[in-house]
Formats: C-alpha cells, structure tokens, sequence
C-alpha cells in the first residue's frame, strides 16, 4: 500500500479546522445552553430565597401573633399592633392575661420601601425585602387584617406578595391568637374601623 | 487489523469530555444545592408544624382528660388529692402519646393551684418531638416544641339558669295556642324542643340542641306544626301589657344604643322581640337549633348549630351540707352601699308554728335532717336565709320572705301556690333604682336531688302526670363516661320503701301530703278558699336532677310561674288555663362582670377555662 502524506497532512489540517469549527459550536451551543440552564438555576435559587426569608418573617409574626393577647390593625391594613400578655418582673404571665399596651410588637408593611419590619421596645428590625402591593396575577390586596370568629377568639390573617428575583410569589397564612379575650366594646369598635 | 489512535484526536476528545464533564459537575452541583436548599427549609417547616401540633395534641388529651373526670365528679376531690403538689420538677399525672408517623408527646400538670374554693389553676406543660432514632426517649438533638398552657377548672354558676324554661331530655309544648301560654323569658332544651297543638306566644328566644347521649339521640331540633314560629309581641305591645314580674322592653331611648356603655348595662335584662346578632351573640328573640339561630321571621342570623349546656349535679348532698353548714352572708352592704343587716349571719330557715303562735327555727346550723313541711301563711311566711340543705324531703306552699336556697337530698313537693311576701318589680326608667329595689326582694331556690313533684300526690294517676314521668316519655341517657343512666320511672320504688314520686313526709298513702295540699287556710281568712286548693302560682327558681312535673292549676285559675323550671324531664300538665312564665333575671349572670344582681347559692356546674398560652421560656 502506498502511503500519501502530503494529501494527508492537508487533509489533516482541514480536520482540525473543521473539528475545531465544531468543537466551538458544540461549546457555544452548551454554553449557551448551560447560560439557560444557570438563569433557571438563578430564578429557582431566588424563589427559594424568597421562600427561606418569607419563611423566617412568617415564622417571627406567627410566633408573636400566637402568644399575643389582642391584635389591631391599622394604616389601612398594612400594619398590625400585637400586644402580648403582661408578664410580672420575673418574667411570669400575670394571669388572667391582660394585653400589655405599653409593649406592643409592630410589624408593619411599606410598599414603597418593599419591606416587611418589626419594631419592639422602639427597635426596628426589617425582616424582609421585596415586597410588593399586588398579587401575583395582579390586583391589590391587605398584608394584615383580624378576624373575631366567636368572643374570645381572634385571628390574624396575614398576606404578602414578595418577588427577590424575576417571579412574585403569594403567600398566606391564618395565625390563631391563642390567648385572644373577650374583647371590650371600645375594643370592637376600633378593630372593625381598621377593617372598613 | 487495529489502527493506532492519532495524538490529536485523543487530545480533542479529552477536552470536549473535560469541558462536558465539567459543565454536568457544575449543573449538577447547582442543581443539588437548589434542590437540598428547597428540602431544607420545607423539612424545617415540617417540623416546626408537627412538633407544634404534636404539643397541642398532648395539651389537648390531658385537658379532655381532666375535663370529662371534673365534669363527670363536679367535684375537686379527685384533682386535689392526685395534683397537688406538682411542680416543673414533679410533674403529675404525666401522659405520654404517639401519633403513628409523626412524633410523639409527653404532657404533664406542672402548677396545680386552689385560687379559691370554686376555682383551681392548673399549668399544662406539652412536648412535642420526634423520635428520630426511636429509641422511645427524648434525646437532645431531636426536634421538639415546648408549650404551657394554663387551665381553670372551676365550679361556677350554671347558664341552665338563664332560662324560663330549661329541660334537658326533650322541650314540649302541647296544646297551647295564642295566649294560653305566654312565655316571657328564653326556653332551652338539650335535645328536641316541639311545639304541637298550637302557637303560644313565646316572648323570648327557643332554643334546641344535638344530644348524641340520649335514646334515642335527639337531632337538636326546634319541631313547629307547619313549620310555623311560635307567636311573639313586637316590643310595643309587649311594653303595653307589661307587669311587674316581666323585664322590660327594650327601647333604645332607655336601654341605650346598641354598643353603648347603658346599653350593655341592660342587655341581658330585656327582651328584643327582633333578635340579632351583636358581637357574634345574639340579643332578643331567636330560634336556635341544629340549623343554626334565625329570628322568629325566619330570617337568618348565624349558621352555628347550637350545642348542650351542661346542667349542675346534685348528687353529692355533702357538698351541700358542708355549704349550709359554714354559709356566712357575703354582702356587708348592697348595692346602693347601705349595710346588710344580714351580713355574715349564717343560714338558717324559720317558719310560724300556729299551735305555739310563734315562729321556730327548723334548721340546725342550716340543715334539716329527715324530711319537713314548710308552710308560709300570707301573715306569718317562711323566713329563709342562705342555703338550707334538708336530707330527705321538702314539703312547701304559701308565703316566702328573705333569699335562700332549699337543697332537697330527695323530692321537693310544692302543694300548693308559693309567693313572695316581698316580690320584685322589674318596671322602671332608671336602672339603678330598679337593681338597688330589687337586689332586697325576696328570692327562693327549690333544688331537688330527686325531683320536683307538684300537686296532691295522692291524686297523681295515669295519664296526668305519671304518664309523662314514666317511659317511653322520659329519656335514658348516657352520662360523659359512656355509663347509661336509665330513664326516670316515677312508679319505681326507691330508698324510703315510697314511689318516686310519692313524698316520705307523712304517711304512706299521702293523705299528709293532701291534707297540706287542700286543707289550709293560707291567708287566714277562717276558710280554705278555692285558690288554696291547687297551685295557680309558682315564685321560686326550681332545679331538679330529674322530674319536674305534677298536675298544676287544679284551682282553675291557671299557673304563673315567676322564675325558672330546671329538669331532665319536664311533666307539667296544666287542668286550666293560661300559663305564664316570667323569668326572675335577677339570678342571670351578667355578660358584663359576670355576676347576678342577687346570689342565692344556686347549684354551680364545671367549666373549664383556658387562661393563658405561651411557649416554654
């Protein structure tokens, strides 16, 4: 068998070219593709970032709200005064639970700021960003509002629309106050004003 | 024949495999990280929810177990001897759950306090966690939550007494139409409540609930020919026929607006033909049953069906004993802040004896022992104070003066009409005048550990009354247990060797009991008039743990009841008409502070209350 290494070495040389040509192709195809694939990756790790901080802010208010006496809603529904039960100076519930008025835990929602924060003892703390004043399918809504299912029995329904990355996602929940009383008249009546 | 592999195309493949798996490494890792991120705090939701729920569920399970013994007992024996003493680290009566999948718990009582003697505060403390290594322990890595949750168990006074007209087993009203019965006051049943033969006018609220513990279950209905409402007055013409004995109507001008500080003064002192619902309770007149609460126009109100109110227990005549024993007037003034004359004298009952022409003292320190014959003559009435317990049967009639209670360890026979020397008057513009006159009126309890028997005894036949006292028209029940109680049979013969309904005052064949039933002279005139023959007039709050029932209205002047009937079984069956009730509502608690204008020591039922909720600090 004769051997032709002229024709070869071209031939060669154009089969680098071509597989070079390919191999970019091919690499910029993947890499287009894996661009994709990372801003799927980036919009799935946004929404559990959302998913994680609203977790954590839900879990603050739901904590709060539970052991809270006596909810009030105001600015419309966009802030919700909880006032948890008197506590003597050890600490202990001062029984039957009375609300303490001068120690109200505040969570309130900004629409313009995007934030969800708690002020305690006149320290405020934001506990989530990103918050937006329409549902996801649009269509405003009430972050807080409280709901007396029978005397002595409260319920503080909560609502946020949060987006931290391309996709707002709704989240709702109903905390009980689980030492909600028998509201006094006085007390009705401006409840039911923040609600209207 | 095996070709050599070129050095270029080894090295081309290695970089497109290097780069490829580079690329699958990196998404691969990405992906993992999404996906173990997402599982984290879905896991750590999941387990805050389930320990969460866990712990309710043990507060849950030793709350109903306290609950149906103290509600079964009606008593604080039990709990003082077996929780005294607890304590975070000697907890008692400690329970311990598993909820098959999801974690378990363990829940104790840690603080058991005597607030006072109707009251006792307990402290509940839940764990609940997950046995992730199943070795049965709570080990400290595993995942858990920490509750308390304070409780108060306490005998207080019973919502039976609300009512006019509160009958466990089954509410009837037969053959009553328009103004043959008027009710002016609110009527209860634990079970059925049916009108038949008739549309009486009821000026108050009917209500009926679901009774899964009687035979046959009751549904809870109110049953209406046709379907048709019971008859009502609008608050005007109610205001037009208004007596002294009837609350008033309400009109906003005296009673205040609705949410106003007067208004909640008088709230539950009025009657509102046009019922509706304020602050998630309804005022004035209302059906209320299975179907949930409409005004008497069918209107609806609320879609909440009804459920049972619990009724005192008077089977334990100790507890009574001891109450009429050591009972000291509580009140040093009243209301308007005169002083009590009373003021911490004990109980004690006395009545005229016409043979020694003076009044004698029947009790010894509040108590009776053996049976007695009371009887208040219209110039010389029975004089009561506080409680008195008397251990076997009370016979009474005629006139009462003071405020007490007469706990009968058998029947209480009525046999005549009771009336107060002093009755109250419910008519006024100024409420403080009205609660300061009345808070002194006079006021009686009729509580029967047996049941309350009205009329001659020895007249009693089938149908009127034993008919209605005797099965199938009474009811058997199951008591919280899950024990059957069978149905009251007034010809069953009990401890005295007598019928049920029979009295053990007197001679066996009753003939004492239809002596002081038809032959006194009440108001001293020198003849026994046609009125003091039959019973045409009741003032007094009756109880019974059974029976209340007789023939009634024998006089033909028909019967007005001023205060209360309280039965399991209800047999009154009128010989003349009308029949009228007129609720006392000086023994209702009040919404607002929770207290009666006048406390006559009314038997008390268990309640429980939770007090306070909070996590483990």
């Amino acid at each position: 068998m004769q051997k032709r290494t002229h024709t070869q070495h071209g031939a060669v040389m154009v089969e680098v070219v071509i597989a070079s040509m390919l191999t970019a192709m091919m690499l910029l195809l993947l890499v287009n593709t894996q661009i994709q694939v990372l801003r799927n990756f980036q919009r799935a790790i946004d929404e559990n970032t959302a998913n994680m901080t609203t977790y954590n802010a839900l879990r603050t208010v739901r904590e709060q709200a539970q052991e809270a006496v006596q909810g009030l809603v105001l600015a419309g529904g966009s802030e919700v005064w909880l006032f948890p039960p008197q506590r003597d100076a050890t600490g202990n519930l001062i029984l039957p639970v009375q609300p303490d008025r001068d120690r109200p835990v505040i969570f309130r929602v900004d629409f313009h700021a995007g934030s969800l924060t708690q002020t305690q003892s006149g320290t405020a703390t934001t506990l989530l960003t990103g918050v937006r004043s329409v549902r996801p399918g649009d269509g405003s809504y009430v972050p807080f509002s409280i709901q007396q299912y029978a005397p002595g029995v409260q319920a503080l329904q909560v609502r946020l629309s949060v987006q931290q990355g391309q996709n707002p996602i709704w989240f709702e929940e109903m905390i009980l106050l689980r030492n909600a009383f028998n509201l006094g008249e006085g007390d009705h009546e401006a409840t039911h004003a923040t609600e209207r | 024949m095996k070709q050599r592999m070129r050095r270029r195309d080894r090295g081309s493949a290695l970089v497109t495999t290097l780069i490829t798996s580079g690329l699958t490494i990196v998404t691969a890792t990405a992906y993992l990280e999404i996906a173990t991120q997402d599982l984290r705090t879905a896991a750590a939701r999941l387990r805050e929810v389930a320990t969460m729920n866990l712990a309710e569920a043990g507060l849950n399970a030793i709350s109903q177990d306290l609950w149906r013994e103290f509600k079964s007992n009606q008593r604080f024996t039990n709990l003082d001897s077996a929780l005294t003493g607890a304590s975070p680290t000697a907890p008692r009566r400690v329970m311990n759950g598993v909820l098959v999948g999801v974690g378990n718990y363990t829940v104790s009582v840690i603080v058991y306090q005597q607030v006072d003697s109707y009251t006792r505060r307990l402290t509940l403390r839940s764990v609940g966690w997950q046995d992730r290594n199943h070795n049965g322990n709570l080990d400290p890595n595993e995942p858990r939550q920490v509750l308390d949750q304070t409780l108060d168990l306490a005998l207080s006074r019973s919502a039976v007494f609300d009512y006019a007209y509160f009958v466990n087993n089954y509410g009837w009203m037969y053959g009553f139409d328009n103004e043959q019965l008027v009710m002016n006051g609110d009527a209860r049943s634990n079970g059925d409540f049916e009108f038949r033969g008739g549309r009486p006018v009821i000026n108050g609220s009917i209500i009926a609930s679901r009774n899964e513990k009687l035979t046959p279950r009751a549904d809870g209905r109110i049953i209406l020919e046709g379907g048709i409402a019971p008859r009502q007055w609008d608050n005007g013409t109610y205001a037009s026929r208004q007596d002294q004995f009837m609350r008033q109507a309400y009109n906003s001008s005296l009673h205040g607006a609705y949410g106003s500080s007067t208004f909640d003064l008088w709230r539950d002192y009025v009657y509102n033909a046009q019922g509706q619902m304020l602050n998630g309770s309804p005022f004035g007149a209302v059906l209320a049953d299975v179907n949930g609460t409409r005004r008497f126009d069918g209107t609806v109100l609320d879609n909440r069906p009804t459920s049972e109110l619990i009724m005192p227990d008077l089977n334990d005549l100790t507890h009574y004993l001891t109450l009429s024993q050591t009972w000291r007037d509580p009140r040093p003034t009243f209301s308007d802040g005169t002083s009590n004359p009373n003021y911490n004298q004990p109980a004690s009952i006395e009545v005229w004896n016409p043979s020694r022409n003076r009044y004698e003292r029947v009790d010894v320190n509040g108590v009776i022992n053996g049976s007695v014959a009371l009887i208040g003559y219209k110039d010389k009435p029975i004089r009561i104070r506080g409680p008195i317990t008397v251990t076997v049967d009370v016979v009474i009639r005629g006139y009462v003066e003071g405020q007490g209670t007469l706990y009968a360890g058998r029947n209480v026979h009525i046999v005549g009409d009771i009336i107060y020397k002093n009755p109250p008057d419910f008519r006024g513009t100024n409420l403080n005048t009205v609660l300061n006159t009345n808070e002194r009126k006079d006021a009686l309890g009729l509580a029967a550990r047996g049941s309350i028997m009205m009329g001659n005894t020895r007249k009693f036949g089938d149908p009127y009354p034993l008919r209605y006292m005797t099965p199938p028209f009474t009811r058997g029940r199951y008591d919280d247990n899950g024990d059957w109680i069978p149905p009251f049979n007034a010809r069953d013969i009990d401890y005295t060797g007598r019928m049920r309904y029979q009295s053990a005052y007197g001679s066996a064949d009753q003939s004492d009991i239809e002596r002081l039933a038809t032959n006194v002279d009440i108001d001293g005139n020198g003849t026994v008039d046609d009125d003091e023959r039959g019973i045409s007039r009741i003032d007094a709050i009756m109880f019974t743990n059974f029976v209340g029932g007789g023939n009634l209205a024998t006089d033909g002047r028909g019967l007005t009841v001023n205060g209360t009937i309280i039965a399991k079984d209800e047999a009154m069956v009128l010989y003349s008409l009308p029949l009228r009730f007129n609720y006392d509502w000086r023994i209702r608690e009040r919404s607002m502070g929770g207290n009666p204008l006048i406390n006559i020591e009314l038997p008390r039922v268990a309640s429980a209350r939770r007090v306070a909720w909070q996590r483990a600090r």
